[in-house]
Protein backbone atom coordinates (compact mmCIF):
# COMPACT_ATOMS: atom_id res chain seq x y z
CA UNK A 1 0.00 0.00 0.00
CA UNK A 2 1.41 3.35 -1.08
CA UNK A 3 0.38 7.00 -0.79
CA UNK A 4 -0.84 6.87 -4.37
CA UNK A 5 -2.92 3.83 -3.50
CA UNK A 6 -4.46 5.55 -0.48
CA UNK A 7 -5.30 8.60 -2.60
CA UNK A 8 -6.89 6.45 -5.31
CA UNK A 9 -8.95 4.52 -2.74
CA UNK A 10 -10.25 7.71 -1.23
CA UNK A 11 -11.45 8.85 -4.64
CA UNK A 12 -13.07 5.51 -5.46
CA UNK A 13 -14.71 5.53 -2.03
CA UNK A 14 -16.79 8.56 -3.08
CA UNK A 15 -17.56 7.70 -6.70
CA UNK A 16 -20.22 10.34 -7.29
CA UNK A 17 -18.26 13.22 -5.97
CA UNK A 18 -15.03 12.11 -7.64
CA UNK A 19 -16.86 11.39 -10.88
CA UNK A 20 -18.55 14.77 -11.01
CA UNK A 21 -15.35 16.61 -10.22
CA UNK A 22 -13.58 14.57 -12.85
CA UNK A 23 -16.27 15.60 -15.34
CA UNK A 24 -15.59 19.23 -14.48
CA UNK A 25 -11.91 18.79 -15.26
CA UNK A 26 -12.67 16.82 -18.44
CA UNK A 27 -15.04 19.54 -19.65
CA UNK A 28 -12.55 22.30 -18.95
CA UNK A 29 -9.65 20.62 -20.70
CA UNK A 30 -11.87 19.45 -23.56
CA UNK A 31 -13.23 22.97 -24.04
CA UNK A 32 -9.73 24.39 -24.07
CA UNK A 33 -8.36 21.83 -26.52
CA UNK A 34 -11.37 21.94 -28.84
CA UNK A 35 -11.81 25.71 -28.89
CA UNK A 36 -8.16 26.64 -29.23
CA UNK A 37 -7.64 23.81 -31.74
CA UNK A 38 -10.56 25.02 -33.85
CA UNK A 39 -9.46 28.64 -33.78
CA UNK A 40 -5.95 27.65 -34.76
CA UNK A 41 -7.60 25.57 -37.45
CA UNK A 42 -9.56 28.55 -38.74
CA UNK A 43 -6.37 30.61 -38.96
CA UNK A 44 -4.48 27.81 -40.65
CA UNK A 45 -7.31 27.16 -43.07
CA UNK A 46 -7.45 30.81 -44.11
CA UNK A 47 -3.70 31.03 -44.36
CA UNK A 48 -3.46 27.90 -46.47
CA UNK A 49 -6.12 29.26 -48.80
CA UNK A 50 -3.62 31.92 -49.83
CA UNK A 51 -0.28 30.31 -49.12
CA UNK A 52 -1.11 27.12 -51.05
CA UNK A 53 -1.05 29.23 -54.21
CA UNK A 54 1.90 31.38 -53.17
CA UNK A 55 -0.06 34.55 -52.53
CA UNK A 56 2.46 36.49 -50.45
CA UNK A 57 0.73 39.85 -50.24
CA UNK A 58 -2.96 40.74 -50.29
CA UNK A 59 -4.19 44.19 -51.27
CA UNK A 60 -7.70 45.09 -50.18
CA UNK A 61 -9.85 48.18 -49.96
CA UNK A 62 -8.58 50.37 -47.11
CA UNK A 63 -10.99 50.22 -44.20
CA UNK A 64 -12.99 47.23 -45.41
CA UNK A 65 -14.12 45.11 -42.46
CA UNK A 66 -12.98 41.91 -44.10
CA UNK A 67 -11.69 40.65 -47.39
CA UNK A 68 -15.10 39.70 -48.75
CA UNK A 69 -16.57 43.17 -48.29
CA UNK A 70 -13.65 44.89 -50.02
CA UNK A 71 -13.94 46.34 -53.52
CA UNK A 72 -10.86 46.90 -55.68
CA UNK A 73 -10.87 47.85 -59.39
CA UNK A 74 -9.48 45.03 -61.54
CA UNK A 75 -7.03 47.34 -63.39
CA UNK A 76 -5.03 47.91 -60.19
CA UNK A 77 -3.57 44.40 -60.62
CA UNK A 78 -1.51 45.53 -63.59
CA UNK A 79 -0.11 48.51 -61.63
CA UNK A 80 0.70 46.25 -58.66
CA UNK A 81 2.56 43.82 -60.91
CA UNK A 82 4.69 46.72 -62.15
CA UNK A 83 6.04 47.53 -58.66
CA UNK A 84 9.61 46.47 -58.05
CA UNK A 85 9.82 43.17 -56.15
CA UNK A 86 6.38 41.97 -57.25
CA UNK A 87 6.56 38.96 -59.57
CA UNK A 88 2.88 38.59 -60.38
CA UNK A 89 -0.42 40.14 -59.31
CA UNK A 90 -3.93 38.98 -60.11
CA UNK A 91 -7.36 40.31 -59.28
CA UNK A 92 -9.51 37.92 -57.27
CA UNK A 93 -13.24 38.07 -56.65
CA UNK A 94 -14.16 36.02 -53.58
CA UNK A 95 -17.57 35.20 -52.25
CA UNK A 96 -19.20 32.85 -49.77
CA UNK A 97 -22.24 31.24 -51.30
CA UNK A 98 -24.39 28.15 -51.20
CA UNK A 99 -23.67 25.39 -53.66
CA UNK A 100 -26.04 22.48 -53.38
CA UNK A 101 -28.12 22.10 -50.23
CA UNK A 102 -26.77 23.40 -46.97
CA UNK A 103 -23.16 23.66 -48.05
CA UNK A 104 -21.69 27.11 -47.83
CA UNK A 105 -18.58 27.34 -49.94
CA UNK A 106 -15.93 29.80 -50.90
CA UNK A 107 -16.08 30.64 -54.59
CA UNK A 108 -13.23 32.44 -56.34
CA UNK A 109 -13.25 34.21 -59.65
CA UNK A 110 -9.87 34.27 -61.41
CA UNK A 111 -8.65 35.56 -64.74
CA UNK A 112 -7.88 32.78 -67.20
CA UNK A 113 -4.14 33.46 -66.95
CA UNK A 114 -4.05 33.87 -63.12
CA UNK A 115 -1.14 32.13 -61.39
CA UNK A 116 -3.53 30.64 -58.84
CA UNK A 117 -4.58 27.88 -61.26
CA UNK A 118 -1.07 26.40 -61.02
CA UNK A 119 -1.68 25.44 -57.39
CA UNK A 120 -4.74 23.38 -58.30
CA UNK A 121 -4.18 19.82 -59.49
CA UNK A 122 -6.90 18.52 -61.77
CA UNK A 123 -8.24 15.11 -60.80
CA UNK A 124 -10.89 15.04 -63.52
CA UNK A 125 -11.87 17.16 -66.54
CA UNK A 126 -10.40 20.61 -67.16
CA UNK A 127 -10.50 24.16 -65.92
CA UNK A 128 -13.20 26.49 -67.26
CA UNK A 129 -12.68 28.52 -70.45
CA UNK A 130 -14.82 31.35 -71.90
CA UNK A 131 -18.19 30.33 -73.38
CA UNK A 132 -18.26 27.03 -71.48
CA UNK A 133 -21.59 25.28 -71.43
CA UNK A 134 -23.26 27.45 -74.03
CA UNK A 135 -25.02 24.41 -75.52
CA UNK A 136 -26.46 23.44 -72.09
CA UNK A 137 -27.68 27.01 -71.67
CA UNK A 138 -25.23 27.44 -68.78
CA UNK A 139 -23.78 30.88 -68.10
CA UNK A 140 -20.25 29.52 -67.71
CA UNK A 141 -17.97 26.79 -66.43
CA UNK A 142 -16.79 26.07 -62.93
CA UNK A 143 -14.11 23.82 -61.45
CA UNK A 144 -15.01 22.27 -58.09
CA UNK A 145 -12.80 21.13 -55.26
CA UNK A 146 -13.03 17.34 -55.22
CA UNK A 147 -14.25 17.31 -51.60
CA UNK A 148 -17.12 19.66 -52.44
CA UNK A 149 -17.99 17.56 -55.48
CA UNK A 150 -18.09 14.44 -53.28
CA UNK A 151 -20.27 16.12 -50.69
CA UNK A 152 -22.84 17.37 -53.19
CA UNK A 153 -22.42 14.33 -55.48
CA UNK A 154 -21.59 16.19 -58.65
CA UNK A 155 -19.36 15.12 -61.57
CA UNK A 156 -17.91 16.94 -64.58
CA UNK A 157 -20.59 17.59 -67.18
CA UNK A 158 -23.30 18.21 -64.53
CA UNK A 159 -24.98 21.58 -64.40
CA UNK A 160 -25.24 23.16 -60.95
CA UNK A 161 -26.72 26.38 -59.64
CA UNK A 162 -24.39 29.06 -58.30
CA UNK A 163 -25.52 32.66 -57.74
CA UNK A 164 -28.95 31.50 -58.96
CA UNK A 165 -27.48 30.78 -62.39
CA UNK A 166 -26.65 27.48 -64.14
CA UNK A 167 -22.94 26.60 -64.33
CA UNK A 168 -21.47 23.54 -65.98
CA UNK A 169 -18.89 21.61 -63.99
CA UNK A 170 -15.82 21.38 -66.24
CA UNK A 171 -13.49 19.58 -63.85
CA UNK A 172 -12.48 18.67 -60.32
CA UNK A 173 -9.25 19.57 -58.59
CA UNK A 174 -7.37 18.94 -55.40
CA UNK A 175 -5.07 21.26 -53.45
CA UNK A 176 -3.38 21.69 -50.06
CA UNK A 177 -6.01 24.10 -48.83
CA UNK A 178 -9.12 22.68 -47.11
CA UNK A 179 -11.08 25.78 -47.94
CA UNK A 180 -10.23 25.52 -51.64
CA UNK A 181 -10.83 21.74 -51.72
CA UNK A 182 -14.31 22.50 -50.44
CA UNK A 183 -14.77 25.48 -52.75
CA UNK A 184 -15.07 26.32 -56.42
CA UNK A 185 -13.23 28.46 -58.97
CA UNK A 186 -14.69 30.11 -62.05
CA UNK A 187 -13.56 32.72 -64.54
CA UNK A 188 -13.49 36.26 -63.17
CA UNK A 189 -15.65 37.60 -65.99
CA UNK A 190 -18.40 35.00 -65.46
CA UNK A 191 -18.47 35.66 -61.74
CA UNK A 192 -18.54 39.43 -62.17
CA UNK A 193 -21.46 39.09 -64.59
CA UNK A 194 -23.47 36.86 -62.21
CA UNK A 195 -22.78 38.95 -59.11
CA UNK A 196 -23.24 42.38 -60.74
CA UNK A 197 -19.66 43.39 -60.06
CA UNK A 198 -18.31 44.26 -63.49
CA UNK A 199 -14.76 45.50 -63.31
CA UNK A 200 -14.49 44.70 -59.59
CA UNK A 201 -12.41 42.36 -57.52
CA UNK A 202 -12.34 41.85 -53.76
CA UNK A 203 -8.56 41.75 -53.58
CA UNK A 204 -5.37 41.79 -55.55
CA UNK A 205 -3.21 38.80 -54.67
CA UNK A 206 0.46 39.38 -55.34
CA UNK A 207 3.34 36.98 -55.47
CA UNK A 208 6.72 38.48 -54.72
CA UNK A 209 10.03 37.80 -56.43
CA UNK A 210 11.67 34.54 -55.36
CA UNK A 211 14.52 34.62 -52.87
CA UNK A 212 13.60 37.81 -51.01
CA UNK A 213 14.57 37.82 -47.35
CA UNK A 214 12.07 39.10 -44.83
CA UNK A 215 13.58 42.59 -44.76
CA UNK A 216 13.34 42.79 -48.53
CA UNK A 217 9.74 41.56 -48.42
CA UNK A 218 8.91 44.22 -45.85
CA UNK A 219 10.42 46.83 -48.16
CA UNK A 220 8.25 45.67 -51.05
CA UNK A 221 5.16 45.79 -48.81
CA UNK A 222 6.09 49.34 -47.74
CA UNK A 223 6.58 50.35 -51.35
CA UNK A 224 3.15 48.92 -52.24
CA UNK A 225 1.65 50.79 -49.31
CA UNK A 226 2.98 54.14 -50.49
CA UNK A 227 2.11 53.47 -54.12
CA UNK A 228 -1.51 52.53 -53.30
CA UNK A 229 -2.64 54.74 -50.41
CA UNK A 230 -6.29 53.68 -50.92
CA UNK A 231 -5.51 49.99 -50.36
CA UNK A 232 -4.54 48.01 -47.31
CA UNK A 233 -1.40 46.00 -48.01
CA UNK A 234 -0.81 42.98 -45.80
CA UNK A 235 1.46 40.00 -45.81
CA UNK A 236 -0.80 36.94 -45.99
CA UNK A 237 -0.04 35.76 -42.46
CA UNK A 238 -0.73 39.20 -41.10
CA UNK A 239 -3.99 39.56 -42.93
CA UNK A 240 -5.18 36.25 -41.53
CA UNK A 241 -4.11 37.18 -38.01
CA UNK A 242 -5.86 40.55 -38.31
CA UNK A 243 -8.97 39.07 -39.83
CA UNK A 244 -11.72 40.33 -37.58
CA UNK A 245 -13.62 37.03 -37.41
CA UNK A 246 -10.43 35.22 -36.44
CA UNK A 247 -9.79 37.79 -33.75
CA UNK A 248 -13.29 37.41 -32.37
CA UNK A 249 -13.05 33.63 -32.47
CA UNK A 250 -9.71 33.75 -30.70
CA UNK A 251 -11.00 36.03 -27.95
CA UNK A 252 -14.14 33.93 -27.51
CA UNK A 253 -12.14 30.73 -27.30
CA UNK A 254 -9.92 32.21 -24.61
CA UNK A 255 -12.82 33.59 -22.64
CA UNK A 256 -14.74 30.32 -22.74
CA UNK A 257 -11.75 28.15 -21.91
CA UNK A 258 -10.61 30.45 -19.11
CA UNK A 259 -14.06 30.34 -17.54
CA UNK A 260 -14.17 26.55 -17.92
CA UNK A 261 -10.72 26.14 -16.41
CA UNK A 262 -11.40 28.43 -13.48
CA UNK A 263 -14.65 26.57 -12.77
CA UNK A 264 -12.79 23.28 -12.84
CA UNK A 265 -10.16 24.64 -10.45
CA UNK A 266 -12.97 25.72 -8.13
CA UNK A 267 -14.63 22.31 -8.45
CA UNK A 268 -11.40 20.56 -7.48
CA UNK A 269 -10.84 23.08 -4.69
CA UNK A 270 -14.36 22.49 -3.41
CA UNK A 271 -14.04 18.71 -3.60
CA UNK A 272 -10.70 18.71 -1.87
CA UNK A 273 -11.89 21.15 0.79
CA UNK A 274 -14.89 18.89 1.47
CA UNK A 275 -12.73 15.79 1.47
CA UNK A 276 -10.26 17.37 3.86
CA UNK A 277 -13.00 18.66 6.11
CA UNK A 278 -14.69 15.27 6.29
CA UNK A 279 -11.46 13.50 6.97
CA UNK A 280 -10.09 15.66 9.76
CA UNK A 281 -9.88 12.55 11.93
CA UNK A 282 -8.01 10.57 9.28
CA UNK A 283 -5.59 13.41 8.72
CA UNK A 284 -5.07 13.75 12.46
CA UNK A 285 -4.32 10.04 12.81
CA UNK A 286 -1.75 10.29 10.02
CA UNK A 287 0.00 12.90 12.13
CA UNK A 288 -0.42 10.83 15.29
CA UNK A 289 1.27 7.76 13.82
CA UNK A 290 4.24 9.93 12.93
CA UNK A 291 3.70 10.97 9.33
CA UNK A 292 5.62 14.16 8.63
CA UNK A 293 3.61 17.15 7.42
CA UNK A 294 5.00 16.88 3.91
CA UNK A 295 3.79 13.31 3.53
CA UNK A 296 0.28 14.22 4.66
CA UNK A 297 0.15 17.08 2.15
CA UNK A 298 1.50 14.81 -0.56
CA UNK A 299 -1.10 12.14 0.17
CA UNK A 300 -3.92 14.66 -0.12
CA UNK A 301 -2.46 16.31 -3.19
CA UNK A 302 -2.16 12.97 -4.89
CA UNK A 303 -5.95 12.83 -4.84
CA UNK A 304 -6.03 16.11 -6.72
CA UNK A 305 -3.34 14.76 -9.03
CA UNK A 306 -5.38 11.63 -9.80
CA UNK A 307 -8.46 13.72 -10.53
CA UNK A 308 -6.68 16.20 -12.74
CA UNK A 309 -4.36 13.66 -14.37
CA UNK A 310 -7.23 11.42 -15.42
CA UNK A 311 -9.32 14.50 -16.20
CA UNK A 312 -6.66 15.98 -18.48
CA UNK A 313 -6.13 12.72 -20.34
CA UNK A 314 -9.86 12.21 -20.90
CA UNK A 315 -10.31 15.91 -21.60
CA UNK A 316 -7.69 15.93 -24.33
CA UNK A 317 -9.26 12.89 -25.99
CA UNK A 318 -12.73 14.44 -25.69
CA UNK A 319 -11.45 17.79 -26.96
CA UNK A 320 -9.90 16.21 -30.06
CA UNK A 321 -13.11 14.26 -30.69
CA UNK A 322 -15.31 17.34 -30.27
CA UNK A 323 -13.08 19.50 -32.49
CA UNK A 324 -13.16 16.95 -35.29
CA UNK A 325 -16.88 16.38 -34.77
CA UNK A 326 -17.49 20.09 -35.19
CA UNK A 327 -15.21 20.27 -38.22
CA UNK A 328 -17.13 17.41 -39.83
CA UNK A 329 -20.55 18.90 -39.18
CA UNK A 330 -22.19 19.63 -42.54
CA UNK A 331 -22.60 23.34 -41.83
CA UNK A 332 -18.92 24.00 -41.22
CA UNK A 333 -17.21 21.23 -43.16
CA UNK A 334 -14.65 22.70 -45.46
CA UNK A 335 -14.02 25.83 -43.44
CA UNK A 336 -11.96 24.47 -40.66
CA UNK A 337 -9.83 21.53 -39.74
CA UNK A 338 -8.71 21.65 -36.12
CA UNK A 339 -5.00 22.10 -35.53
CA UNK A 340 -4.14 20.17 -32.36
CA UNK A 341 -0.40 19.80 -32.09
CA UNK A 342 1.98 18.85 -29.29
CA UNK A 343 2.04 22.42 -27.96
CA UNK A 344 -1.73 22.47 -27.51
CA UNK A 345 -1.69 19.03 -25.84
CA UNK A 346 1.14 20.18 -23.57
CA UNK A 347 -0.93 23.26 -22.77
CA UNK A 348 -3.88 21.06 -21.83
CA UNK A 349 -1.72 18.91 -19.55
CA UNK A 350 -0.15 21.99 -17.96
CA UNK A 351 -3.57 23.51 -17.31
CA UNK A 352 -4.77 20.25 -15.79
CA UNK A 353 -1.78 20.17 -13.47
CA UNK A 354 -2.38 23.81 -12.61
CA UNK A 355 -6.00 23.04 -11.73
CA UNK A 356 -4.84 20.18 -9.51
CA UNK A 357 -2.13 22.21 -7.81
CA UNK A 358 -4.38 25.16 -7.05
CA UNK A 359 -7.36 23.02 -6.14
CA UNK A 360 -5.56 20.51 -3.95
CA UNK A 361 -2.69 22.38 -2.38
CA UNK A 362 -4.62 24.98 -0.44
CA UNK A 363 -6.91 22.53 1.40
CA UNK A 364 -4.11 20.01 1.89
CA UNK A 365 -1.74 22.55 3.39
CA UNK A 366 -4.45 23.88 5.67
CA UNK A 367 -5.38 20.37 6.79
CA UNK A 368 -1.80 19.49 7.65
CA UNK A 369 -1.43 22.49 9.93
CA UNK A 370 -4.49 21.69 12.03
CA UNK A 371 -3.94 20.51 15.59
CA UNK A 372 -4.37 16.70 15.68
CA UNK A 373 -4.89 16.57 19.43
CA UNK A 374 -8.01 18.72 19.27
CA UNK A 375 -9.62 16.19 16.94
CA UNK A 376 -8.34 12.92 18.35
CA UNK A 377 -9.39 13.65 21.94
CA UNK A 378 -12.94 13.04 20.75
CA UNK A 379 -16.01 14.54 22.32
CA UNK B 1 16.80 4.22 36.95
CA UNK B 2 15.78 4.94 33.37
CA UNK B 3 12.63 6.80 32.47
CA UNK B 4 10.25 6.28 29.58
CA UNK B 5 8.78 9.74 30.18
CA UNK B 6 10.03 12.68 32.21
CA UNK B 7 7.58 15.57 32.17
CA UNK B 8 8.65 18.62 34.14
CA UNK B 9 6.52 21.69 34.91
CA UNK B 10 4.11 21.32 31.99
CA UNK B 11 1.91 24.33 31.37
CA UNK B 12 -0.80 24.45 28.71
CA UNK B 13 -3.35 27.20 28.29
CA UNK B 14 -6.19 27.02 25.80
CA UNK B 15 -7.66 30.24 24.47
CA UNK B 16 -10.90 31.11 26.22
CA UNK B 17 -10.13 28.89 29.19
CA UNK B 18 -9.85 30.66 32.55
CA UNK B 19 -7.58 28.09 34.22
CA UNK B 20 -4.68 26.40 32.44
CA UNK B 21 -5.42 22.83 31.29
CA UNK B 22 -1.97 21.88 32.61
CA UNK B 23 -0.69 23.86 35.57
CA UNK B 24 2.97 23.00 36.22
CA UNK B 25 2.35 19.28 35.99
CA UNK B 26 5.35 17.01 36.51
CA UNK B 27 5.29 13.26 36.01
CA UNK B 28 7.87 10.52 35.59
CA UNK B 29 7.10 7.17 33.98
CA UNK B 30 9.67 4.45 34.48
CA UNK B 31 10.65 2.11 31.66
CA UNK B 32 8.58 -1.05 31.84
CA UNK B 33 5.89 0.52 33.98
CA UNK B 34 2.13 0.28 33.45
CA UNK B 35 0.66 3.54 34.69
CA UNK B 36 -2.93 4.74 34.93
CA UNK B 37 -3.76 8.45 34.88
CA UNK B 38 -7.13 9.13 36.44
CA UNK B 39 -9.00 12.22 37.55
CA UNK B 40 -12.21 14.12 36.99
CA UNK B 41 -13.41 14.96 33.52
CA UNK B 42 -11.72 18.07 32.14
CA UNK B 43 -8.87 17.88 34.65
CA UNK B 44 -6.21 17.73 31.93
CA UNK B 45 -5.49 13.98 31.66
CA UNK B 46 -5.69 13.80 27.88
CA UNK B 47 -3.79 17.03 27.48
CA UNK B 48 -0.99 15.62 29.64
CA UNK B 49 -0.91 12.41 27.60
CA UNK B 50 -0.78 14.31 24.28
CA UNK B 51 2.01 16.46 25.63
CA UNK B 52 4.00 13.24 26.16
CA UNK B 53 3.50 12.45 22.45
CA UNK B 54 4.33 15.95 21.21
CA UNK B 55 0.83 16.32 19.79
CA UNK B 56 0.29 19.73 21.43
CA UNK B 57 2.51 22.74 21.78
CA UNK B 58 3.25 23.59 25.41
CA UNK B 59 3.30 27.00 27.03
CA UNK B 60 5.91 25.82 29.50
CA UNK B 61 7.86 22.83 30.77
CA UNK B 62 9.80 20.07 29.06
CA UNK B 63 9.07 16.50 28.05
CA UNK B 64 11.72 13.84 27.52
CA UNK B 65 10.61 10.55 25.99
CA UNK B 66 13.02 7.61 26.22
CA UNK B 67 15.86 10.06 26.78
CA UNK B 68 14.93 12.16 23.76
CA UNK B 69 13.64 15.75 23.81
CA UNK B 70 12.57 16.45 20.24
CA UNK B 71 12.22 20.01 19.03
CA UNK B 72 9.56 20.98 16.53
CA UNK B 73 6.82 19.07 14.76
CA UNK B 74 9.13 17.07 12.53
CA UNK B 75 11.24 15.80 15.42
CA UNK B 76 8.18 14.69 17.36
CA UNK B 77 6.66 13.05 14.27
CA UNK B 78 9.83 11.02 13.76
CA UNK B 79 9.88 9.99 17.42
CA UNK B 80 6.22 8.92 17.32
CA UNK B 81 6.81 6.92 14.15
CA UNK B 82 9.78 5.11 15.66
CA UNK B 83 9.00 4.67 19.36
CA UNK B 84 5.51 5.73 20.46
CA UNK B 85 2.26 3.88 19.85
CA UNK B 86 -0.93 5.88 20.38
CA UNK B 87 -4.39 4.50 21.15
CA UNK B 88 -7.48 6.68 21.43
CA UNK B 89 -11.02 6.28 22.66
CA UNK B 90 -12.15 6.14 19.02
CA UNK B 91 -10.34 3.83 16.65
CA UNK B 92 -9.78 6.42 13.86
CA UNK B 93 -9.31 3.66 11.29
CA UNK B 94 -9.19 4.88 7.70
CA UNK B 95 -12.49 3.60 6.28
CA UNK B 96 -11.11 3.11 2.77
CA UNK B 97 -8.33 0.77 3.86
CA UNK B 98 -8.53 -2.84 5.02
CA UNK B 99 -7.58 -3.75 8.59
CA UNK B 100 -4.11 -4.81 7.44
CA UNK B 101 -3.58 -1.65 5.39
CA UNK B 102 -4.58 0.40 8.43
CA UNK B 103 -1.92 -1.41 10.43
CA UNK B 104 0.59 -0.75 7.64
CA UNK B 105 -0.06 2.98 7.73
CA UNK B 106 2.58 3.85 10.34
CA UNK B 107 5.09 1.69 8.44
CA UNK B 108 5.00 3.96 5.39
CA UNK B 109 8.37 5.67 5.37
CA UNK B 110 9.71 3.15 7.91
CA UNK B 111 9.45 -0.24 6.23
CA UNK B 112 9.26 -0.35 2.42
CA UNK B 113 6.18 -2.09 1.07
CA UNK B 114 6.82 -5.73 0.33
CA UNK B 115 6.63 -9.14 1.96
CA UNK B 116 8.40 -7.95 5.11
CA UNK B 117 5.91 -5.20 5.70
CA UNK B 118 3.04 -7.61 5.01
CA UNK B 119 4.47 -10.08 7.52
CA UNK B 120 4.90 -7.42 10.17
CA UNK B 121 1.36 -6.14 9.68
CA UNK B 122 0.06 -9.67 9.89
CA UNK B 123 2.08 -10.35 13.05
CA UNK B 124 0.66 -7.21 14.70
CA UNK B 125 -2.87 -8.33 13.83
CA UNK B 126 -2.13 -11.81 15.23
CA UNK B 127 -0.94 -10.21 18.41
CA UNK B 128 -4.36 -8.61 18.97
CA UNK B 129 -6.19 -11.76 17.87
CA UNK B 130 -7.27 -10.29 14.51
CA UNK B 131 -4.96 -12.33 12.26
CA UNK B 132 -7.86 -13.80 10.30
CA UNK B 133 -9.53 -10.46 9.62
CA UNK B 134 -6.76 -8.54 7.87
CA UNK B 135 -8.68 -8.20 4.61
CA UNK B 136 -11.85 -6.89 6.25
CA UNK B 137 -12.85 -3.27 5.85
CA UNK B 138 -13.37 -1.36 9.12
CA UNK B 139 -17.09 -1.03 8.40
CA UNK B 140 -17.36 -4.81 8.55
CA UNK B 141 -15.86 -5.07 12.04
CA UNK B 142 -17.45 -4.69 15.48
CA UNK B 143 -16.42 -1.87 17.83
CA UNK B 144 -14.21 -4.18 19.85
CA UNK B 145 -12.55 -5.62 16.76
CA UNK B 146 -11.90 -2.15 15.40
CA UNK B 147 -10.25 -1.06 18.64
CA UNK B 148 -8.03 -4.15 18.50
CA UNK B 149 -7.00 -3.24 14.95
CA UNK B 150 -6.24 0.26 16.25
CA UNK B 151 -3.99 -1.30 18.90
CA UNK B 152 -2.29 -3.40 16.21
CA UNK B 153 -1.68 -0.14 14.33
CA UNK B 154 -0.07 1.30 17.47
CA UNK B 155 2.16 -1.80 17.64
CA UNK B 156 3.15 -1.66 13.98
CA UNK B 157 6.62 -0.20 14.52
CA UNK B 158 7.31 -2.05 17.81
CA UNK B 159 7.04 1.00 20.06
CA UNK B 160 8.80 1.15 23.41
CA UNK B 161 6.01 3.31 24.79
CA UNK B 162 2.25 3.02 24.39
CA UNK B 163 0.10 6.03 25.27
CA UNK B 164 -3.62 5.23 25.46
CA UNK B 165 -6.39 7.79 26.00
CA UNK B 166 -9.50 6.05 27.39
CA UNK B 167 -8.88 3.00 25.17
CA UNK B 168 -11.89 1.16 26.64
CA UNK B 169 -14.15 4.21 26.82
CA UNK B 170 -16.44 3.06 24.03
CA UNK B 171 -16.32 -0.68 24.70
CA UNK B 172 -18.57 -3.07 26.66
CA UNK B 173 -17.12 -5.02 29.57
CA UNK B 174 -16.16 -8.07 27.49
CA UNK B 175 -14.24 -6.08 24.88
CA UNK B 176 -12.86 -3.80 27.55
CA UNK B 177 -11.37 -6.80 29.32
CA UNK B 178 -9.87 -8.10 26.08
CA UNK B 179 -8.20 -4.76 25.39
CA UNK B 180 -6.83 -4.57 28.93
CA UNK B 181 -5.54 -8.15 28.69
CA UNK B 182 -3.72 -7.15 25.51
CA UNK B 183 -2.13 -4.04 27.01
CA UNK B 184 -1.15 -6.01 30.11
CA UNK B 185 0.48 -8.69 27.97
CA UNK B 186 2.41 -6.07 26.01
CA UNK B 187 3.58 -4.50 29.25
CA UNK B 188 4.75 -7.90 30.46
CA UNK B 189 6.86 -8.18 27.30
CA UNK B 190 8.58 -4.94 28.29
CA UNK B 191 6.55 -2.18 26.67
CA UNK B 192 5.90 0.85 28.87
CA UNK B 193 2.16 1.59 28.94
CA UNK B 194 0.41 4.78 30.07
CA UNK B 195 -3.39 4.70 30.16
CA UNK B 196 -5.72 7.64 30.76
CA UNK B 197 -8.97 6.30 32.23
CA UNK B 198 -11.76 7.06 34.58
CA UNK B 199 -12.69 3.39 34.92
CA UNK B 200 -11.48 2.11 38.33
CA UNK B 201 -11.32 -1.44 36.98
CA UNK B 202 -8.93 -0.36 34.22
CA UNK B 203 -6.86 1.63 36.69
CA UNK B 204 -6.83 -1.41 38.96
CA UNK B 205 -5.18 -3.48 36.24
CA UNK B 206 -2.27 -1.04 36.14
CA UNK B 207 0.79 -1.19 38.36
CA UNK B 208 0.52 2.42 39.50
CA UNK B 209 -2.15 5.12 39.39
CA UNK B 210 -1.74 8.89 39.46
CA UNK B 211 -4.57 11.38 39.73
CA UNK B 212 -4.73 14.66 37.85
CA UNK B 213 -6.86 17.43 39.32
CA UNK B 214 -7.03 20.95 37.89
CA UNK B 215 -4.04 20.32 35.67
CA UNK B 216 -1.82 19.21 38.53
CA UNK B 217 -0.73 15.82 39.81
CA UNK B 218 -2.22 14.56 43.04
CA UNK B 219 -0.41 11.44 44.29
CA UNK B 220 -2.80 8.48 44.21
CA UNK B 221 -3.78 6.16 47.02
N1 LIG C 1 -8.09 21.87 21.82
C1 LIG C 1 -8.64 22.43 22.88
N2 LIG C 1 -9.17 23.67 22.78
C2 LIG C 1 -9.72 24.27 23.84
N3 LIG C 1 -9.82 23.71 25.05
C3 LIG C 1 -9.35 22.45 25.21
C4 LIG C 1 -8.74 21.76 24.13
N4 LIG C 1 -8.33 20.56 24.57
C5 LIG C 1 -8.68 20.50 25.89
N5 LIG C 1 -9.29 21.65 26.26
C6 LIG C 1 -9.75 21.97 27.63
O1 LIG C 1 -8.71 21.68 28.52
C7 LIG C 1 -9.21 21.10 29.68
C8 LIG C 1 -8.57 19.75 29.87
O2 LIG C 1 -9.00 18.89 28.84
P1 LIG C 1 -8.62 17.35 28.76
O3 LIG C 1 -7.16 17.22 28.92
O4 LIG C 1 -9.20 16.80 27.55
O5 LIG C 1 -9.39 16.77 30.02
P2 LIG C 1 -9.62 15.25 30.46
O6 LIG C 1 -8.97 14.39 29.46
O7 LIG C 1 -9.02 15.17 31.80
O8 LIG C 1 -11.10 15.08 30.49
C9 LIG C 1 -10.71 21.03 29.51
O9 LIG C 1 -11.29 22.16 30.15
C10 LIG C 1 -10.90 21.07 28.04
O10 LIG C 1 -12.15 21.67 27.73
MG1 LIG D 1 -9.87 13.07 28.01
Amino acid sequence: MTLTGIAARNLVHRPWRSGLTLMGVVLAIAAYVALVGLVRGIETTLLENFSSRNADVILTEAGAADILSSVVPVEVAREVAAVEGVAMADPELGRMTTIGEGTTSFVNGWAIDAYGWEALTLTEGRFPVPDDGAEQAAVGGVALGHRLAERIAVAPGDVITIFSAPFIVTGLYTTDSVLTRNGAVMLLGDMQAQTYRDGQATSIVARLDDGLDSAARDRVIDRLGTTFPNLTVDATEEMVAQYVNVRIARILSWVVSTVAILSAALAVLNTMAMAVNERRGEIAIMGAVGWPRGRIIRCLMLEGAWLTGAGSALGIVAGVAVAWGVARAPTVEGFVEPVIGPSLIAGGVALGLGIGLIGAFVPAARAATQDPAAILRGK
Amino acid sequence: MSFAVRAVGLVKRFPGLEHPALDHLSLDVRVGEMLAITGPSGSGKSTALYAMAGLISLDGGTVAVLGDTPRGRAGWAALRAARIGLVFQEDWLLPTLTARQNVEMPMIGVEPSGPRRDARAHAALEEVGMGAMGDRMPAGLSGGERQRVAIARALANHPALILADEPTGELDTGNSNKVMALLTALNRQGTTVVIVTHDPQVAGACGRTVRVVDGKLEEGP
